[in-house]
């Protein structure tokens, strides 16, 4: 007898809250690409594993970036629009943009592996926000895990993972 | 990436050593995931493994005896004792459970009972494609696997219950009574007959998993992995094929860390497949199973305390197990074992009189095929078992046997059936032909999730009525076969 697959439920990304970097970096590296034209749209964002903060211990970290998902943090998440997109500030309507970015497929100059790669190296950003390179892969439907590395002269360094989530 | 496999095995008792065995014999990628460590015996040091974890002995006893404890009134997740530690005690309302943990799972600990089930045509008219006669071969190859063959009267077993009982005017253990076979030296060595049941095996008397089949699939290029629990099974939709990733948590890096598979086998031991199905389906890494949790039973289980206090015995030696007994002229009498204090004189404890005493009383274990009718529920990350006592006559027909048992003997059995008590849980995730029915098909594959196996007890379909470990070896076999065939 064939089994058929059936329609998964929907992941909760709050479990990842408290992931390491170390931690995150193995599961990204296990996640498949994304189609061409799959992100579309506006998406909730959740931060997690930012740097520095991996030494707090674990239910610390989780209340933190639970935190941040409230009315206090003004970054709601991501808009994409074909080959570019910006972070939504504010709203979640994605009304105030602002952090403008390309966006491509490559392979990730990390583990080598095929992303959605997100260049912040456009005019319209400021000049500090230019080497920021964020990576993005599927985690389940309509849920995908990023990362946002920041390219210094000598190396890229890993900043936070975030995941987004289709609102509509 | 390096951590893609063919397929991963959760857990490594009967269903996960055999389901490995199969497949890494058959040139497939596998690795297995054991949440326990590799256990600190004779085998395991010749097989050259350097990291191994005391069995609970001496000054390591009080240490490595828990690993987790669950009750309803502690957190969901149970209270985490010792990674090392070799038990974990699930305590509820209806039946609680007890299990092990360590490379080679139940074989460590288990009585070394290989038998086929107690209910005649076991297997047949549950779904097509698997029947009795079908399922024999794998049972006669694990318990030649095993080197298992019933004691006999001139093996001279210490305690050996058909020695004890021949002359016995009140219970029976003759030829008709039918011993089990067991995987154990009986050879005369005294060695081989302490310390070798509820508390491990340090030396080779007792066939265990690790050597029996561990050892030869690691040199057929098996991946074993100790101290590494599962806590999510993920499905991935490709745009061709279906693929699974793991979550687990490595106990010595204290880390979570994630596996790929084109396939898994679900052999965690009943218990932790549920909590595993149950997180998972949660968690949106799986779907469907609406059958989940259905017909769980213990297998009849009912262990009682017989205070025999015999002058002079020692009944702490011998087999893991003395043998099967019945009572003479009891009609329809349910099966019967006796076992000693197996390992007790490496418990520390206060004084000797306290281990004195133990030595000369037995522990009786009544067992019979239970209707499976319970159920395990899922609440907010908490596990419980339901099960309705009344509705399962064999735990009152082991009751009032062991009450027969107290009057013939003079000596007093002591037993509770307000709070029963299970070491082998089973049920779950049955066999069934749909899955309104059952959570896995005549392959073991788990409807609505392809390339997921469940090679276990949670996937008998009913109770055996008599130790499963064959039993899900049997099954664990079929299912790797046929899986094997495929890849």
């Amino acid at each position: 007898m064939t089994v058929v697959a059936q329609t998964l439920g929907s992941f909760n990304p709050n479990s990842l809250l408290k992931h390491s970097q170390k931690e995150l970096d193995e599961l990204f590296k296990t996640l498949p690409a994304l189609t061409e034209g799959e992100l579309e749209g506006v998406y909730r964002g959740r931060l997690f594993a930012i740097m520095g903060l991996g030494i707090l211990p674990r239910f610390l970290r989780n209340l933190l970036y639970r935190l941040l998902q409230t009315f206090i943090n003004p970054w709601k998440g991501k808009r994409f629009d074909g080959d570019n997109g910006a972070n939504i500030w504010f709203s979640k309507r994605g009304t105030l943009p602002y952090g403008f970015y390309s966006i491509n497929s490559q392979d990730s100059a990390v583990d080598g592996e095929p992303v959605t790669h997100l260049s912040y190296d456009v005019d319209k950003n400021l000049r500090i926000l230019r080497p920021v390179r964020g990576e993005t892969r599927k985690l389940s439907d309509g849920v995908y895990l990023a990362r946002m590395n920041y390219q210094t002269r000598k190396k890229l360094v890993r900043v936070l993972y975030f995941t987004l989530d289709n609102i509509s | 990436m390096t951590n893609k496999y063919d397929v991963i095995v959760i857990g490594s008792g009967f269903g996960g050593s055999v389901s490995s065995y199969h497949l890494a014999k058959a040139g497939a990628k596998v690795l297995l995931l054991e949440r326990g460590p590799w256990r600190d015996t004779e085998p395991v040091r010749a097989m050259g493994i350097k990291k191994r974890s005391h069995l609970p002995a001496g000054s390591h006893f009080y240490t490595h005896i828990l690993n987790r404890f669950s009750a309803p009134w502690l957190p969901k997740s149970g209270v985490k004792v010792n990674t090392h530690g070799l038990f974990d005690i699930h305590y509820d309302r209806d039946m609680s459970v007890v299990c092990s943990s360590g490379v080679g799972g139940g074989s460590h600990v288990y009585s070394a009972m290989n038998i086929r089930p107690a209910v005649d045509a076991y297997w047949d008219n549950h779904v097509d494609g698997v029947s009795t006669d079908m399922m024999e071969p794998h049972y006669q190859w694990m318990i030649d696997k095993m080197g298992a063959r019933p004691p006999a009267l001139d093996d001279n077993i210490p305690n050996f219950t058909g020695k004890r009982y021949e002359d016995s005017p009140h219970f029976v253990a003759d030829e008709s009574v039918q011993q089990p076979a067991m995987s154990m030296d009986m050879s005369s060595n005294p060695e081989n007959f302490s310390n070798n049941s509820f508390f491990g095996c340090v030396g080779w008397s007792k066939a265990t998993l690790d050597k029996i089949l561990l050892s030869p699939a690691i040199n057929a290029g098996l991946e074993v992995k100790a101290l590494q629990e599962c806590l999510g099974i993920y499905r991935i939709d490709g745009p061709s094929a279906t693929s699974y990733r793991l979550e687990v948590m490595d106990h010595q890096t204290k880390r979570h860390t994630y596996y790929q598979a084109d396939r898994i086998i679900l052999a965690a031991g009943t218990l932790n497949t549920q909590r595993l199905l149950f997180r998972s389906r949660d968690n949106g890494g799986l779907s469907g199973m609406p059958s989940l949790g259905c017909n769980f039973g213990g297998n009849g289980d009912f262990p009682a305390y017989w205070g025999v206090n015999e002058k002079g015995a020692d009944f702490s030696i011998g087999t893991p197990s003395h043998g099967r007994f019945e009572l003479r002229d009891y009609p329809s009498c349910p099966n019967f074992t006796e076992y000693g204090m197996s390992g007790i004189d490496d418990v520390p404890l206060v004084g000797n009189a306290v281990r004195n005493r133990l030595k000369r009383d037995l522990v009786l274990v009544g067992m019979g095929a239970d209707r499976a009718n319970g159920a395990f529920t899922w609440k907010n990350g908490r596990l419980r078992t339901r099960y309705i006592q009344h509705n399962n006559p064999i735990i009152g027909a082991i009751a009032k046997a062991f009450e027969e048992i107290s009057r013939r003997s003079g000596k007093k059995v002591w037993f509770t059936n307000k709070r029963l008590l299970t070491v082998h849980p089973l049920g779950g995730a049955r066999l069934a032909s749909n899955q309104n029915d059952g959570v896995v098909n005549e392959q073991g594959e788990v409807y609505g999730n392809p390339g997921l196996f469940i090679a276990d007890a949670s996937a008998l379909p009913a109770a055996p009525g008599s130790p499963p470990s064959m039993t899900i070896a049997a099954w664990a076999c079929h299912v790797s076969q046929t899986l094997s065939n495929k890849i």
